[in-house]
């Protein structure tokens, strides 16, 4: 039997539990809440009462298509557990960030995806909203990995389920590089010879579009992990390194500069939105995409009957180790004054389970979960394959990857990451420049205890 | 003195006692009146006066937005927005906004007002198309004027390259030195037809013998408009100038819509800041204290208009 498990080695990230709170300008943090257990919640859970119904609050799929399909699992969990129906609310991510509180006090979510960082999941469990998840973890026997139930756990409390695992890397026309005679790039060097060749061509060498601002830190996070290694990322994010020092500025430098410089990009990169940069590679009008394997879904859906797609690490820089940017795509939380605690693990307990992952979460949505996986007589596609393979083969230890900062960074430091990049790519700001605002706003945020601390 | 009344104090008498009889016979029906006044009284306070005075004790206090508690700092957050660059830098944006987007559309809207009140022909069919953006939502506008303004296949920098002006042609939105204005003309585009058809009414009710008397008395037409249409459309014209004005204050959607405040914060307003702030980075507290100034300076500005208006009509 072919298992995932090895995948479970492969990403051994920090054990380092996140937790943290955003601390407004003028006071002190409000002493954090008690969250509720699953079982101690229980105790006023109706489940004898007959079937219940429970609301599951979740971002909406960026390709309708995947979100009616997402609709089609909930309905089959609905139609195999006549005493559970679960109602799925699907909305723009941005949209649930600002009415999560609301629902939350409203007692009307009882299952919810959000993300996991210090800021966003970390702030809910401060604040007792979300439920211990622990007590169900020991019940149902989740395997989880350790690395990402650590991305889950706040002040010791293990508080969601992690959602999938996920990659940064580039994606490429296979056609392309097979009609100019090039092969998967080892080094930048490799990299900027196959991007002068597509632009001479007059192909976009790298469809990168920042207009909504968070692409440029997934750039970001693959340079300087690659630059600084696994090692350096942890020292950065623990405060035991800079993130203005060399290397932090040369990433910046690199893919801000230097590409943009270049041209390498679509012309005025700051007003080309994510889904046209992904348009321009599915109309075969750019040579290569530098994104998450979140996109896998979709790639596949728009190039089928075009082309075939490849997928590779951001290439070694100066000689050092490639360390692809890895993590967490969000977690599932239970609200801590859900009516039906029991109920909510069961459905979550459905979602993870190995049925359910052979048919749905891989085939379908081409989602990793971060727990082995049996993949015996899974049919996915060969790009979903790709990135299947490339997790695998960064098997060994814990060094292979490096973080996708984002979901690691306070928001302050995130905010700055993303104005401050469209900024390098204006001109209006130097790589140095930059590199010295986000330090600024990390000791602040350190300051603040907003960061991960160390283990 | 003497015991003749005057006129005034016979009619004064007149008055007062028809007043009486007409007290006794009027007298203001005080639960009635409050039967009507209260729903709408009751439905302001809920949803205007008390979200405001709720917003303004938020400003008072420390809060992520999450937490079961506040820590109350008083003043802290006003003292630290006076002190935070990036909020000026949003003022900065908003007085461009004031300026540009309140002069533009009525610098639009009156003249082609006045064109179609002097008699043009289709008069409402042009009316209604200069309304048609007016009631288009403003995520549409702001996607729309967002395609336009495409650096890959935007119709904006097709017809440039097409006429010759390919240098000219760029990313609007992502250009920190074009951004903001390239909203703002959008907004304008969309604000237009609001000051045309509220200027068309205001002129339903001047007087065209007026008109008629200044073109006999030699005046051209810049003097009847300066002379004549201007004073008579007056108070529509403080209602227009104080809609625009305070609207400006406000503005986030259609900067949301179409730069989310970028390139870097190029385009940031005061109230994106306030949403940043309170949503992004969870300093409810701060947010609601740049929302209470945002409310306060728009009060503070529509009363000046309105006391302006009010001293013009004496």
């Amino acid at each position: 039997m072919k298992r995932l498990s090895v995948l479970s080695a492969a990403i051994v990230f920090g054990a380092a539990a996140c937790s943290g709170s955003s601390v407004p300008p003028t006071g002190a943090p409000a002493a954090p809440a008690a969250p509720p257990s699953a079982s101690e919640s229980s105790a006023s859970s109706p489940a004898a009462a007959g079937p219940v119904t429970i609301t599951y609050l979740v971002g909406i799929a960026e390709d309708p298509e995947i979100d009616k399909q997402a609709e089609a699992m909930i309905q089959e969990f609905n139609d195999t557990h006549p005493n559970i129906q679960v109602k799925r609310e699907a909305l723009e991510n941005d949209q649930l960030r600002t009415i999560i509180q609301t629902r939350l006090g409203s007692g009307d979510v009882d299952v919810f995806g959000y993300d996991t960082g210090p800021g966003f999941g970390g702030v809910l469990a401060k604040a007792g909203l979300v439920a211990d998840m622990g007590p169900a973890y020991e019940k149902y026997g989740w395997g989880t990995f350790d690395w990402a139930k650590s991305r889950c756990t706040y002040s010791g409390v293990l508080s969601c389920m992690p959602g999938q695992v996920e990659e940064l890397g580039i994606y490429y026309n296979k056609q392309m590089f097979a009609d100019k005679g090039f092969s998967e790039p080892a080094t930048l060097e490799d990299l900027t010879t196959i991007m002068d060749a597509f632009k001479a061509d007059g192909i976009t060498p790298l469809a990168f579009g920042d207009q909504p601002q968070w692409p440029a830190g997934h750039q970001w996070s693959m340079t300087l992990s690659n630059l600084v290694g696994r090692e350096g990322m942890d020292a950065r994010l623990y405060g035991d390194a800079k993130w203005n020092d060399a290397p932090s500025v040369k990433a910046i430098d690199i893919f801000f500069k230097q590409f943009n410089d270049a041209g390498y990009f679509p012309k005025d990169p700051n007003a080309v939105t994510y889904e046209d940069a992904n348009a321009l590679f599915y109309a075969g009008k750019a040579a290569m995409i530098p994104t998450g394997t979140w996109l896998v879904s979709e790639i596949t859906d728009n190039t089928k009957d075009s082309f075939d797609v490849g997928f590779f690490p951001f290439p070694a820089i100066d000689g050092n180790k490639i360390s692809p940017p890895a993590g967490l795509g969000g977690g599932t939380f239970v609200a801590g004054n859900s009516k039906h605690p029991d109920e909510s693990m069961e459905f979550i307990d459905w979602m993870i389970s190995d049925a359910v992952v052979k048919k749905w979460l891989l085939p379908v949505f081409n989602q990793i979960p971060a727990q082995p996986v049996d993949t015996t007589g899974v049919e996915v596609s060969p790009l979903f394959q790709i990135v299947l393979d490339d997790l695998a083969q960064s098997s060994g230890s814990s060094s292979e990857f490096g973080y996708n900062i984002d979901v690691m960074t306070p928001a302050g430091f995130n905010d700055q990451m993303f104005t401050g990049f469209q900024e390098v790519l204006s001109g209006k700001l130097t790589p140095q420049e930059q590199a010295d605002k986000l330090q600024a706003e990390y000791e602040k945020a350190m300051a603040a205890g907003e960061t991960i601390p160390k283990p | 003195m003497s015991g003749l009344a005057t006129p005034a104090a016979v009619d004064g008498g007149r008055r007062s006692r028809l007043l009486r009889r007409g007290g006794r016979r009027r007298r203001t029906p005080w639960p009635l009146v409050a039967l009507f006044v209260l729903p709408s009284v009751a439905i302001y306070a809920l949803f205007m006066i008390w979200p405001f005075l709720g917003t303004l004790q938020l400003s008072l206090h420390a809060w992520d937005g999450f937490a079961p508690t506040k820590t109350f700092v008083g003043l802290g957050n006003y003292v630290a927005l006076a002190n935070d660059g990036a909020f000026w830098n949003g003022v900065s944006h908003i007085l461009i906004w004031a300026v540009v987007g309140t002069i533009g559309p009525i610098a639009i809207g009156l003249p082609l007002a006045i064109l179609l009140w002097s008699g043009t022909r289709f008069r409402l069919a042009f009316r209604a198309i200069y309304f048609i953006p007016v009631i288009l939502p403003v995520v549409v506008i702001g996607l729309v004027w967002g395609w336009i303004y495409n650096p890959l296949f935007g119709v904006l920098n097709s017809i440039l390259e097409a006429v010759g002006l390919g240098d000219w042609t760029r990313g609007w939105l992502g250009d920190a030195d074009t951004a903001l204005f390239a909203i703002l003309f959008a907004a304008i585009w969309a604000t237009f037809g609001f000051c045309v058809v509220m200027f068309l009414a205001g002129l339903q009710g001047i007087d065209t013998n007026l008109i008629d008397a200044a073109k006999v008395d030699g005046a051209n037409a810049w003097q009847r408009t300066r002379h004549v249409i201007l004073p008579g459309i007056a108070p529509v014209f403080t209602f227009v100038l104080t809609i625009t004005l305070v609207g400006a204050f406000s503005v986030f959607d259609i900067v949301y819509v179409m730069t989310r405040g970028g390139p870097g914060t190029a385009t940031e307003t005061m109230a994106g800041y306030a949403y940043k702030m309170a949503f992004g980075r969870n300093f409810a507290g701060y947010g609601a204290a740049i929302s209470s100034v945002i409310a306060l300076v728009s009060l503070l500005v529509a009363i000046l208009l309105l006391r302006y208006r009010e001293r013009g009509r004496d």
